[in-house]
């Protein structure tokens, strides 16, 4: 095999493919890169860690074909270090490769590409397709994947719920401790789907997403494996099987209490109860008291010390009384651009749900600390 | 004679001696057979743990009745704070007295006493005179009395520290008292402090107000069984037993363990640990043995048969903070399952341990019993006392 190429094009694609190769693999090969030179024109990098894969070209001139296995930690921090913007690959029959580029002249060894696992293909033609904007994906999962379980022991709550009914599209993730759920609407003409993708694969694709209000991905899905087609860079993830929990009958219908509130205010003061929370090895919860229908107290209080702050609200429905976990507060909060938001309480055990003045294009859930 | 775990089951070694035995040479924690060879002619007794600690219990009871500050160390022996409730060191020693033979009439054993200004000497005057004494160090006799006694027995003077006074010559706890305390804690740091301290009579902590309880770090229970354990329902009844005395424990403590750790040696005694964060913190049984279980059947192989078993239960938080709810919390059966837990603690509390027990213990015990070669002797406290 022999080709060059860009060095910055390398680089930036050897990063993306190292978000789907494991670190330290005991099967010595998953802890590589493939590089496959078919094409005359283009190069193929791959890191594939038996759940999540990611294919990325990169313009080269060919004038050998072949491929190799290269550690992915290795070739990536020789590559950064690179002089010149033009490199030359070049790989013998023993897989051993040079990497040349100005005067520096790398010889390290390299692996058979023939065992190096296939990633499961989707044939385009027979599979869903969904067309949709980066951006757009990209904002939804970021605004959901915080909630994800890091919990094993419910594998289809590992992954966030991406959901279609023909014209919304919804994406949502529970730990069990809480929920959120983002929503779009998509128009008329979008399929109907319902799909648990990976968190990891999730958290990796957001950030290979572009910010560009006209760049698309194309997303196909077959029966165990989702694939997300940006053109030179596609990821392919396996889904998660099963029934993800039915998310809607949680969210309850009559809250006990309404509080209209600023959002920054609110995140302000939870913040600084934080600082208190902090000091405190059980993790005090931040306790939120109303005495009156028009002024919320945020209180914390541990060992060190305590803050007790006031904030103006208007409140319909019972006063209330409640303990929270202040960062999954403050991970709502944060994540929200409304000026002003709705909190809805259900007592000192009912889930508490945080949404938008008017809509429902996003709804959080907490669960409170039983006192 | 001795006190001594059952060699057929493996638990081989002196647990306890008396005072003939002793001179003997026999050690606690010696093997059987070592204890045999020095003394061809002793005679063994099985260990009776629950009547240990049921007569503990009553003594500590029996304690109280002089002050509320009565500090157990170790199972049997207690720290009793008596500033209160007696004027004199003559008052004290009748006290003693007093105590000395309610022990021998109430409950047919004997106890030494010992009385000073401090709990250091209180202990090293209980452990002067054996089995039934009373012996006082008073604020004006003491240095006469301790000063000549060997160093190693004060309170946590081990072999360790014996080996270091023995390289800068201090032989008794005089010699100690008189060595520069800059030097001992150059030498031996902060320990060494303490027990220089001690040496000079100048141990001042105080005895602890009786209910109070060290919060313990983590709260565990491990077997090791009559024969290897070689299938997975072996296993699982070992753990079921287990689960069952962790969870007592942490409700008796009030507190939930966050992390089940279990332990397993095998029959070539490799011992490995495994541990999980549980979804919430728990203190039910049931729980706490199907994570143990769960544990166990994601980590052996099943190569060899299991010799030994634990589960543990760490990062215990108190019972009554709050809890995080989830949507998977089913809050009446929680609390339902809370309150039936409570209530067989209870009820074993006031009848005897293990009044109640879950099948799988109880089946258990049948087994290991058989195995054991012992007859089933179901203890009766209340019928050995009346």
């Amino acid at each position: 095999m022999k080709f060059t190429c860009s060095r910055d094009d390398l680089v930036n694609n050897v990063s993306i493919v190292q978000r789907a190769v494991t670190a330290n693999s005991t099967v010595n090969i998953l802890n590589g890169i493939l590089i496959e030179a078919s094409d005359d024109n283009k190069i193929k990098l791959t890191g594939y860690d038996l759940q999540t894969g990611i294919e990325a070209d990169v313009e080269a001139s060919v004038t050998e074909k072949g491929a190799v296995v290269i550690d992915s930690k290795f070739f990536g921090d020789i590559i950064r270090k690179l002089p010149e913007p033009e490199v030359d690959i070049i790989s013998d029959n023993n897989f051993q490769t040079t990497i040349k580029c100005g005067q520096a002249e790398f010889k390290i060894a390299g692996l058979d590409p023939e065992p190096f696992p296939k990633i499961p293909e989707i044939e385009e033609n027979e599979a869903e397709k969904i067309v949709m904007g980066q951006k757009i994906l990209k904002n939804m999962i970021n605004h959901t994947i915080f909630a994800v379980s890091r919990d094993n022991s419910r594998p289809v709550l590992t992954g966030s719920n991406i959901v279609s009914d023909g014209s919304v599209l919804s994406v949502v993730s529970i730990d069990g401790f809480r929920m959120a759920i983002n929503r779009e609407d998509m128009g008329n003409d979008f399929p109907k789907i319902n799909y648990i993708v990976p968190g990891k694969a999730l958290t990796e694709m957001s950030k290979i997403l572009s910010d560009d209000e006209d760049a698309e991905i194309n997303i196909y899905t077959s029966m165990q494996n989702l694939l997300f087609d940006i053109g030179n860079v596609r990821m392919i993830s396996r889904l998660i099987e099963g029934q993800f929990i039915n998310f809607d009958s949680i969210i309850a219908k009559n809250p006990k209490t309404v509080i209209t509130i600023n959002r920054k205010q609110f995140l302000d003061a939870v913040d600084r109860a934080s600082l208190i929370i902090m000091t405190d090895d059980r993790k005090c919860p931040v306790r939120f008291l109303s005495n009156n229908p028009s002024e919320l107290t945020v209180q914390a209080t541990s060992a060190r010390g305590n803050l007790q702050e006031n904030i103006d609200i208007s409140l319909e429905g019972d006063l209330i009384d409640v303990d929270f976990n202040s960062r999954y507060v403050l991970d709502v909060l944060k994540n929200i651009d409304d000026e002003i938001i709705k909190v809805e309480v259900n007592g000192g055990q009912g889930p508490c749900i945080i949404k938008p003045v008017e809509g429902e294009k996003y709804i959080y859930l907490i669960l409170p600390i039983r006192r | 004679m001795a006190v001594a775990g059952d060699a057929e089951v493996r638990h081989g070694i002196i647990l306890a001696k008396n005072e003939p035995a002793k001179k003997y040479g026999i050690k606690t924690a010696e093997a059987i057979w070592q204890a045999q060879a020095k003394c061809p002619d002793l005679v063994l007794v099985e260990a009776h743990y629950k009547k240990y600690e049921y007569y503990s219990k009553k003594l500590r009871e029996m304690y109280s009745e002089y002050t509320d500050k009565v500090e157990p160390f170790g199972l049997d022996e207690c720290w009793l704070d008596m500033t209160d409730a007696v004027g004199d060191y003559r008052e004290a020693e009748e006290v003693a007295l007093e105590i000395r033979e309610r022990v021998k009439k109430e409950f047919k054993l004997t106890c030494s006493v010992g009385i000073s200004f401090n709990k250091v000497f209180a202990k090293l005057g209980s452990d002067y005179k054996k089995p039934d004494a009373t012996t006082v160090f008073s604020d004006t006799d003491w240095q006469e009395k301790i000063w000549p006694m060997p160093v190693a027995d004060l309170l946590f003077v081990g072999k360790h520290t014996m080996e270091k006074f023995s390289k800068i010559n201090v032989k008794t706890i005089g010699d100690l008292a008189k060595t520069d305390g800059d030097y001992i804690n150059r030498y031996l740091g902060k320990a060494g402090v303490m027990l220089w301290e001690y040496a000079n009579g100048l141990d001042n902590a105080p005895v602890a107000e009786s209910g109070y309880k060290r919060i313990p770090k983590s709260i565990g229970n491990s077997t090791t069984t009559a024969e290897d354990m070689t299938s997975d329902r072996q296993i699982e009844r070992t753990l079921h037993m287990l689960s069952e005395s962790v969870a007592e424990r942490l409700r008796k403590h009030n507190l939930k363990g966050t992390v089940v750790q279990i332990t397993v040696r095998d029959r070539d005694l490799s011992i490995y640990e495994k541990q999980k964060v549980i979804f919430r913190p728990s203190d039910d049984a049931k729980y706490i043995y199907e994570t143990a279980r769960e544990l166990f059947k994601e980590s052996y192989n099943w190569n060899k048969g299991v010799r030994s078993i634990g589960v543990r239960c760490t990062k215990l938080v108190r019972a009554d903070s709050g809890e995080q709810l989830s949507l998977f919390t089913e809050i009446q059966k929680e609390e339902r399952d809370d309150k039936l837990n409570r209530a067989i603690d209870d009820i074993n509390r006031r009848y005897g341990s293990n009044i109640i027990k879950s099948a799988a213990e109880a089946e258990s015990v049948i087994r290991d019993n058989k195995t054991a070669g012992i007859v089933s002797d179901p203890f009766h406290p209340e019928d050995d006392i009346k």
